[in-house]
């Protein structure tokens, strides 16, 4: 097994004061092949965009490890973290936020080339801007408007463009279909597709939409309330899932099929806040299948087949059905 | 529980609605020629992306545009009233208009927190409702208000009558929205985007919710969502609106089953939850609608849809085709349809 | 012609296209005060003090017999450049104070601290202290009233610092690793133009105002350079006799000083709700 691009170990991360934080991220492990695209999924409060950012460093971790093929990145000093970024990048859930509103599109992709030494000069830069103007699927002209001028898919396509200027390894993509039509989605989901394979890059991907996690990602890792309930790959996880809460969570998502019946009993209740959240299992204050020995102790995230993790004390209670 | 004279009229039906809002850039035709009806006890979907004019049909209906919007609102919208009498929504004088809205016609938006006042408790917005328009006494609204919240179903209703509405969650701000939008009783409910904003398990909790209320009561529900999953399992009719205009209209299954118009067969084909069937491989490249739906002040010649269309033809850029019957209870705005 | 849609904007507003002009006409005198006064503002002619406003004097003469018109359109010269100074110099300090406060976590309580204790002070007794101590000359009030300005512009540069800096773009640019001096000149500064602006215009106002104050109480310029506080102050044991020696220079304040009000309210209206837009 070669070494992992990106692991995480044990990371931690708490906002507010010290008595009663907001536990983000609570104990969270997983780690991300070269060329592997890895899927967080969760709905408010599961963490997975603070995950994304403390990966990165713009949120500076509470414990745990955040490695780059085997190094802490937190060891790095001020300047050769900056150094790093250019092989860490991110994409945004927000494309009209994304793009600062007084900058033309040139000096947006202009800035990121810089800011590396990357295509130094004038004709370099602006040849290299209209390189990947095309790439995202916009055209070279585009370069002298302002980001106003586009519309919420074209200013996605100019966040992904400035995320490559600086030939990233690694990218973040945080919810980056949320914001955006359903049909330009499919659009920015085949880009990503796309670039992936042409670059090899290795992708987190944070979602609350199952379907597209399903069409983009190798393998997924479901959050609730900071911790992680299930990993596996996505054909697995898809087909055997065997936590609760995943369980839950794909029948709640209604398929564009009204042919397919969904027998499917909602969770009761709301998801618990951040700052108290249940002892033991989090997720058992609304789970079906809750037994005294879950508010005990956190379960631990156990194998059960190759690839496959589950932290639940009653998972053998999917393990011999097929899925739902 | 409502009672209609004729209990097979449609609670509501729309002909040829249209809004427009003079800008400084120009006329802007939101919503254009919009015809669609809804059956009692039935919910019809209004199905579209940004910019389809579906938001700005409900609110025409409810009479709820800003004043200083200057909208030029032109159709009917007719709609039988709990005492059996058929008005038209669009001409009533706005009296009798704020009579029906809240209490006949009841309306819950998208994002609960701005719909609600924060400095009145839960209690007292259902409460006033009530007194409104049921003309009952401060204590019996209360106490209506507190029945409602149990027909939520919010634990600790009692406690909870007495809370602000930054105290709840999410879904519980939403599930207030539908306890003040059901408290007189609506035969009507028009639901904006209602769970749009909400996670996923508890989207699921809501329109079970919505589904019950509406069998319980017998109200119609117009569901305004660009979420066609949820279309699928909560709609009997869907009209398809894409650049202001309806584009298709039909029953939920068969649209599902044998989209008609291009964009609607495009929508549902860009969907990865429908990229495959399970078992098969992953398709390299989803489907996707090539370009982005035009400005609303440079709308193309002809068929809105035309310029993202793989199947136009000639015909298509020369006048805005005409929504047609097809099949029984289907219609579609398409040249290529209506030879039929 | 098009004209860029701030100006078009602001020009739709009656009393912001008044005070404009009012501002016009008088940064024009003051710039081509040779040409407009007739008189040398220094020339004494004792024989000519005290007289009432003639088609020889417009605005009268004062107690040396110098012509008023003359040394009101000199004295806006001193009177503007002293505000304008002053203006610059405690926007550029503000700003300089307030962005490494609103940026820099660690540094935001100490430096607000220090701005905390500036402000604590009343302004024209602050005023007073600086000058006493430096002693009376166009440059120390002009440091005083510089003094006494940065706080306030620290404060609100520093309240959106902390706004911009949140902003999604702005992390963006991080997480690009751009360099944080880079982040403060080319992404944050640029987005504080409104506020700097709206406070720009009402330092320029308030300047005139205590410059006048200053001056009056004999704590300003020395008496020698003709500003407006100046005139009032030398000429005011005469006000019952001669109004117009206190009159035209009084006016001249206020006009000058309401109209920078006047012109700041409107750019300020103007840009709010633009700030709220970007920011959204």
């Amino acid at each position: 097994m070669s070494v992992p691009l990106i692991e995480v170990r044990n990371l931690k991360k708490y906002f507010g004061n010290a008595t009663r934080p907001v536990r983000a991220v609570d104990d969270v492990s997983f780690a991300i092949q070269p060329g592997e695209t890895l899927g967080l999924v969760g709905e408010s409060g599961s963490g997975k965009s603070t995950i994304g950012r403390t990966v990165l460093r713009l949120i500076e971790r509470t414990d745990g490890q955040v490695l780059y093929r085997g190094d802490d990145l937190a060891g790095l000093s001020g300047e050769r973290m900056r150094k790093m970024r250019s092989k860490l990048q991110i994409i945004f859930q927000d494309p009209y936020a994304s793009l600062n509103p007084k900058m033309r599109i040139s000096a947006i992709l202009g800035e990121a080339l810089s800011t590396h030494g990357l295509h130094p000069g004038r004709a370099a830069r602006d040849k290299r801007i209209a390189e990947l103007l095309e790439t995202v699927g916009l055209r070279a002209e585009h370069a002298s408007r302002f980001p106003h001028e586009f519309s919420g898919g074209q200013r996605q396509r100019i966040g992904v463009a400035r995320a490559l200027a600086v030939e990233p390894e690694f990218i973040v993509a945080d919810e980056p279909l949320s914001a955006l039509d359903v049909s330009i989605q499919s659009q920015v989901i085949n880009l990503l597709a796309d670039l992936r394979e042409r670059l090899s890059l290795t992708m987190l991907f944070i979602s609350h939409d199952l379907d597209v996690v399903e069409y983009l990602c190798d393998r997924v890792v479901v959050l609730y309330l900071g911790k992680v309930m299930e990993v596996a790959s996505t054909a697995e996880l898809f087909a055997r899932p065997l936590h609760p809460y995943t369980r839950a969570l794909l029948a709640a998502s209604p398929k564009p099929d009204p042919t397919i019946e969904t027998v499917h009993v909602p969770l009761k209740g709301d998801i618990p806040s951040p700052v108290n959240p249940p002892s033991g299992c989090v997720f058992r204050t609304r789970c079906p299948h809750a037994i005294d020995v879950c508010a005990q102790a956190v379960p631990a995230l156990d194998t059960v087949s190759a690839g496959h993790q589950v932290a639940c004390v009653r998972k053998e209670l999917f393990t011999m059905k097929a899925a739902a | 529980m409502s009672a209609t004279i004729n209990a097979t009229a449609p609670r509501l039906v729309v002909e040829n609605l249209s809004t427009s809002f003079p800008t400084e850039d120009g006329l802007v035709r939101s919503v254009a020629e919009v015809s669609f009806s809804i059956a009692p006890g039935k919910t019809t979907a209004l199905v579209g992306e940004s910019g389809s004019g579906k938001s700005v049909t409900s609110l025409t209906l409810m009479r709820l545009l800003p004043k200083t919007a200057n909208a030029q609102v032109s159709g009917r919208a007719e709609f039988g009233t709990r005492d059996g009498r058929r008005v038209d929504l669009l001409q009533l004088p706005n009296e009798a208009i704020r009579q029906l809205r809240g209490n006949e016609l009841a309306m819950i938006f998208q994002e609960p927190m701005t719909s609600l006042n924060p400095v009145f408790t839960v209690g007292e917005q259902i409460a006033e409702s009530v007194r409104l328009h049921k003309k009952l006494d401060r204590a019996a609204a209360l106490a209506h208000a507190k029945r409602m919240l149990d027909l939520v179903e919010i634990p600790a209703a009692a406690q909870r009558l007495h809370e602000y509405p930054h105290q709840l969650s999410g879904g519980m701000r939403q599930r207030v929205m539908i306890a003040l939008a059901m408290a007189c009783d609506p035969t009507l409910l028009i639901a904006d985007e209602p769970t749009t904003a909400l996670d996923v398990t508890i989207q699921a909790q809501i329109l079970v919710l919505m589904r019950r209320l509406q069998s319980e009561t017998g109200m119609s529900i117009l569901f305004i969502t660009h979420n066609l999953g949820v279309v699928a399992h909560h709609a009997d009719d869907v009209a398809v609106m894409y650049a202001g205009r309806v584009v298709e209209r039909a029953n939920v299954r068969p649209l599902f089953a044998t989209p008609q118009h291009p964009y609607t067969q495009g929508l549902l084909a860009c969907l990865p939850g429908k990229a495959h069937a399970a078992g098969q491989p992953r398709p390299k490249r989803l489907f996707a609608i090539r370009g982005q739906v035009s400005s609303p002040l440079a709308p193309p010649p002809g068929c809105a849809f035309e310029p993202r269309c793989d199947l136009a033809v000639a015909a298509c850029t020369q006048a805005m085709p005409p929504l047609v019957a097809i099949a029984d209870a289907r219609e579609a705005r398409c040249v290529l349809r209506s030879a039929a | 012609m098009q004209l860029p849609r701030i100006v078009r904007q602001l020009l739709h507003r009656r009393i912001v296209m008044v005070s404009a002009i009012v501002l016009l006409a008088i940064v024009v005198l003051a710039l081509g005060a040779p040409w407009f006064a007739s008189f040398d503002p220094n020339d004494t002619a004792v024989l000519d003090r005290l007289k009432g406003p003639s088609a020889e004097h417009l605005m009268g003469t004062d107690e040396l017999g110098r012509d008023l018109y003359a040394r009101i359109v000199y004295g806006a010269r001193y009177s503007l450049a002293i505000a304008a100074l002053t203006a610059l110099g405690s926007v550029i300090a503000g700003t300089a104070l307030g962005l490494v406060a609103g940026f820099f976590r660690r540094l935001d309580a100490p430096l607000m601290r220090v701005v905390d204790a500036m402000m604590s002070f009343p302004d024209i007794l602050l005023a007073i202290a600086l000058v006493a101590i430096l002693g009376p000359s166009l440059l120390n009030v002009v440091l005083a009233l510089v003094l006494v300005y940065t706080p306030r512009v620290a404060r609100v540069v520093r309240a959106s610092t902390l706004v911009v800096r949140e902003l999604l773009f702005v992390e963006a640019v991080r997480a690009l690793g751009v360099r944080t001096s880079r982040i403060l000149w080319r992404h944050i500064l640029p987005n504080l133009m409104s506020p700097i602006l709206v406070q720009v215009s009402f330092i320029f106002a308030y300047a005139i105002l205590a410059e006048a104050g200053l001056s009056f109480l004999g704590v300003g310029v020395p008496p020698e350079i003709p500003t407006w506080g100046t005139m009032v102050a030398g000429s005011q044991q005469y006000a019952h006799q001669a109004i117009w020696v206190v009159l035209f220079p009084g006016l001249a304040i206020i006009f000058t000083a309401l109209s920078l009000q006047l012109l700041g309210d409107g750019v300020r209206d103007l840009l709010d709700p633009k700030l709220k837009k970007t920011s959204s």
